[in-house]
């Protein structure tokens, strides 16, 4: 069920009233589950049971792992990784490890058919994977007990809100709201729907409205390096869009519900370089691999090689963790190797106008680097960044009109506006809430783009 | 008063997911907001300029004002009516009766996008013939999904009516099944059972011509023509996907649906068909906005190792000096001239000794 469809609508109208109208937390609990599984299954509802056996095994391994000690809490630990991964892999990595080793495997067994698996990606699966792994290492960790009631685990990896594509939670913010019974707050009501308008807003006006011409810069060959750099500037802001788009309608639906989930997005064309852009990019899984693969592999504690090999490492991860395919794991390497090599400014150098200069060398930095995260493989990321120095011939032709062009960068400066300046989700008077979320309500349905747009990240 | 309004919010989501998600209730609401029965303020939205018109609500726009419309001409074929005639068709032919045929004894339509079947006995005193026919656009699902195999079963009465009235005829008692549950088609229900009312097409209309003439673009599934004359659907002129007409086809893609024609044509051909016919309806992209085209159809056409005849539509329509002329501009169907143009085609066959 994408949030952007009426059956969102509808269903989410449904369970918030049917969850208020409950007294007990155990019943809401039990609707959220209901509610969160048929949510997951609208997609494809065999995937359940990936979900399931994911969820089984890490609530065993918590329980397990809190009441042994030594070499067997460690073990417990790392079958409970071991099955995540494993999993992981076998979905989302075992066709392109395959892929990369055909020539090998031919050579070896010249007369057999390559066995590639036909199955469709689960969608959400690197999330909620995560999300369950960052459960059982802070139980090892001693900072979370073992979640004890199934149903309560369960929902803390399924939360329709956050499960098909974050935040990536961590188990200390979820799991003590998860036993707490949540009193009807409107002041939380009225800011979740701000919340969730804003998030319909950058996803149905703003994001689905720059895919039009994405698309057409990717699918033309021959255009001219002014339709291609226009193209690329629109895919930033087009998956910030999409992305942030997504995280606000889910934050927005928990704190309805009076939920809290963590942000994930601060702004993250306003960094003057690679690291802090990270700091303010999908926070949630930088955070996750800070806390989890770069802490432990020795962070910046054992000398600066080997943090910058951590960094490096951390990179490329988190390339994979995007996708199985080249142009992901040269996109997370590439990151890698600018925050590595190319450390921020010193602290205490300010100066407005140095301060802009930084943020417009590296948003352009960041924007060229996206174009490995679109293109459909790494030939067609060469050509594209080609194309866009080479500044003779091509057509300049694009996928939206001269209205539409100018439609798209005014809204994208009310976007960047409208964070930068008015952050905060929440209209005290009932009359102006009112007035604003009807605004918004005719915005999203005149000017918004309605074809059934998947969120890009789902595909993770 | 909050709480009565809450608990009616809840009561009328459930009703409308439950109606938008099960095939017998959705029946029941079509039948009733059918436009041909229904004409008050609730009943369905229907242009009668097109079913692409229909969908973008650009009723406003002249220039897609075509009215459709087919003239059934009786061939002349004397008094030998020795063929039973199979056609497994979609939209484009499901309306043509069998009085448009050639030296027809028995007539027989099988829809192949939905799950009918229909049964046939092997008759050697008769000409036994096939034609599948399919636009354009849904051949490469056809092929992959091997659906056109099971249409037509051996030595069952073949009972099915050459026309059949609605879509979802099967669906005719209340109840919801198992398979509705996770009903893919749930927006579009849903979108039909909340805003496809007449009193709301205005509003509609608005955001449609909005969208037309600040952005050149038709809303949901609806594409305009470069030249702005023709509306087109979407699935068929984007750059890639299944539907799409001008995706690149690789040499290994076109011998797969090679392969698949020839197993499907054999299957027939063992199961007692004299004769069994491909009919490939061009896209109307493919012919009037031909210079981003695949050619997938002269791929298939002329690739030597193709085992099925064809009745080759895609050159008649190419040479015409009107391509204009075959289709209608706000529709996804040919028109009179163009239908009439496959007919003759399909009689040249049937009058052949």
């Amino acid at each position: 069920m994408l949030f952007n469809s009426l059956q969102f609508l509808v269903f989410f109208m449904v369970i918030t009233l049917s969850y208020y109208k409950l007294k007990s937390q155990k019943s809401r609990v039990n609707l959220l589950l209901i509610a969160s599984c048929y949510f997951y299954m609208s997609f494809v509802p065999k995937y359940i049971l990936i979900l399931g056996s994911t969820i089984a095994i890490d609530y065993v391994a918590g329980i397990l792992i809190s009441k042994s000690s030594g070499h067997a809490r460690k073990t417990w630990l790392v079958t409970s990784i071991v099955a995540n991964v494993g999993i992981l892999v076998f979905y989302k990595y075992f066709n392109f490890l395959l892929g990369n080793i055909e020539p090998l495997l031919h050579h070896i067994f010249p007369s057999h058919p390559i066995p590639y698996i036909n199955v469709i990606l689960p969608i959400g699966l690197s999330f909620h994977t995560f999300q369950a792994m960052s459960y059982t290492i802070e139980v090892y960790r001693g900072k979370q007990p073992p979640e004890r009631n199934f149903i309560v685990y369960a929902l803390y990896v399924m939360f329709y809100p956050q499960l098909v594509a974050g935040p990536i939670e961590r188990p200390q913010n979820i799991l003590p709201q998860l036993h707490e019974y949540k009193v009807y707050d409107w002041g939380n009501v009225k800011e979740g729907l701000i919340r969730m308008s804003w998030g319909f807003f950058k996803k149905c006006v703003i994001a689905d409205r720059l895919a039009m011409e994405v698309d057409f810069a990717y699918s033309h060959t021959g255009l001219s390096s002014c339709s291609l750099w226009l193209a690329a500037l629109f895919y930033s802001f087009q998956i910030y869009c999409d992305f942030s788009g997504y995280c606000d309608i889910g934050i927005g639906a928990a704190k309805v519900m009076g939920m809290r989930l963590m942000e994930n997005f601060n702004e993250p064309y306003r960094s003057q370089n690679i690291s802090t852009f990270w700091s303010r990019w999908h926070i949630s899984l930088s955070s996750w691999f800070r806390d989890y693969v770069y802490i432990p592999l020795g962070g910046n504690r054992l000398g600066e090689t080997r943090r910058k090999l951590n960094v490096m490492f951390v990179f490329l991860l988190s390339g994979i963790w995007h996708g199985a395919n080249w142009t992901f794991i040269t996109w997370g390497t590439l990151h890698g190797m600018l925050t590595t090599f190319f450390p921020g400014r010193k602290k205490g150098v300010t100066g407005n106008f140095s301060n802009l200069v930084f943020v417009c060398l590296n948003f352009i930095l960041v924007t060229l680097l996206w174009v490995f995260f679109r293109a459909q493989n790494i030939s067609q990321a060469l050509k594209y960044i080609c194309g866009m120095f080479c500044f003779r011939g091509g057509q300049t032709k694009f996928g939206l009109n001269g209205i539409e062009l100018s439609l798209s960068i005014l809204l994208i400066i009310i976007m960047l506006v409208r964070e930068a300046k008015f952050p905060k989700h929440f209209i005290k008077s009932d009359k102006a809430f009112a007035a604003y979320l009807t605004c918004m309500i005719l915005i999203c349905y005149f000017l918004g783009v309605f074809s059934e747009n998947h969120f890009i990240y789902f595909q993770f | 008063m909050k709480k009565a309004l809450s608990w009616f919010f809840i009561v009328f989501g459930v009703a409308v997911m439950v109606a938008s998600t099960a095939r017998s209730l959705m029946k029941r609401i079509y039948d009733k907001k059918d436009y041909l029965v229904n004409t008050s303020w609730w009943g369905e939205h229907i242009s009668p300029w097109g079913d692409l018109v229909y969908m973008s609500y650009l009723d406003d726009i002249a220039k897609f004002h075509e009215k459709g419309g087919y003239n059934f001409v009786r061939p002349h074929d004397g008094c030998n009516k020795n063929i039973d005639l199979y056609l497994c068709g979609d939209s484009y032919t499901e309306y043509i009766p069998d009085s448009a045929f050639a030296r027809i004894h028995s007539f027989h339509f099988v829809r192949n996008y939905s799950n009918q079947q229909i049964g046939y006995k092997p008759d050697s005193s008769k000409r036994k013939i096939l034609i599948i026919e399919t636009a354009e656009r849904y051949l490469r699902d056809y092929l992959e999904s091997r659906q056109i195999f099971d249409k037509l079963k051996k030595n069952e009465i073949a009972c099915m009516p050459a026309i059949l009235p609605r879509l979802h005829a099967s669906y005719s008692t209340f109840g919801i099944y198992s398979k509705d549950i996770f009903n893919p088609n749930i927006n579009q229900n849903l979108e039909y059972n909340l805003f496809n009312y007449k009193f709301l097409t205005s509003i509609r209309y608005l955001k449609a011509d909005l969208n037309y003439y600040c952005f050149n673009r038709a809303s949901g599934n609806v594409a305009i023509s470069d030249n702005g004359a023709y509306l087109f659907i979407r699935e068929s002129v984007v750059p890639s996907g299944i539907y799409s007409y001008s995706e690149r086809l690789s040499g290994e893609k076109v011998n797969q649906m090679i392969a698949a024609i020839n197993d499907i044509y054999l299957h027939y051909k063992s199961e007692g068909f004299s004769e069994v016919y491909l009919a490939i309806i061009p896209n109307p992209a493919t012919i009037l906005q031909a210079e981003y085209y695949n050619q997938m159809i002269p791929l298939i056409q002329n690739n030597p190792s193709l085992q099925m005849p064809v009745i080759d539509l895609y050159t008649v329509f190419k040479n015409q000096v009107d391509p204009a002329s075959l289709y209608r501009a706000g529709d996804t169907h040919w028109n009179n001239k163009g239908m009439q143009i496959w007919i003759g085609k399909v009689n040249q066959l049937l009058l052949r000794q």
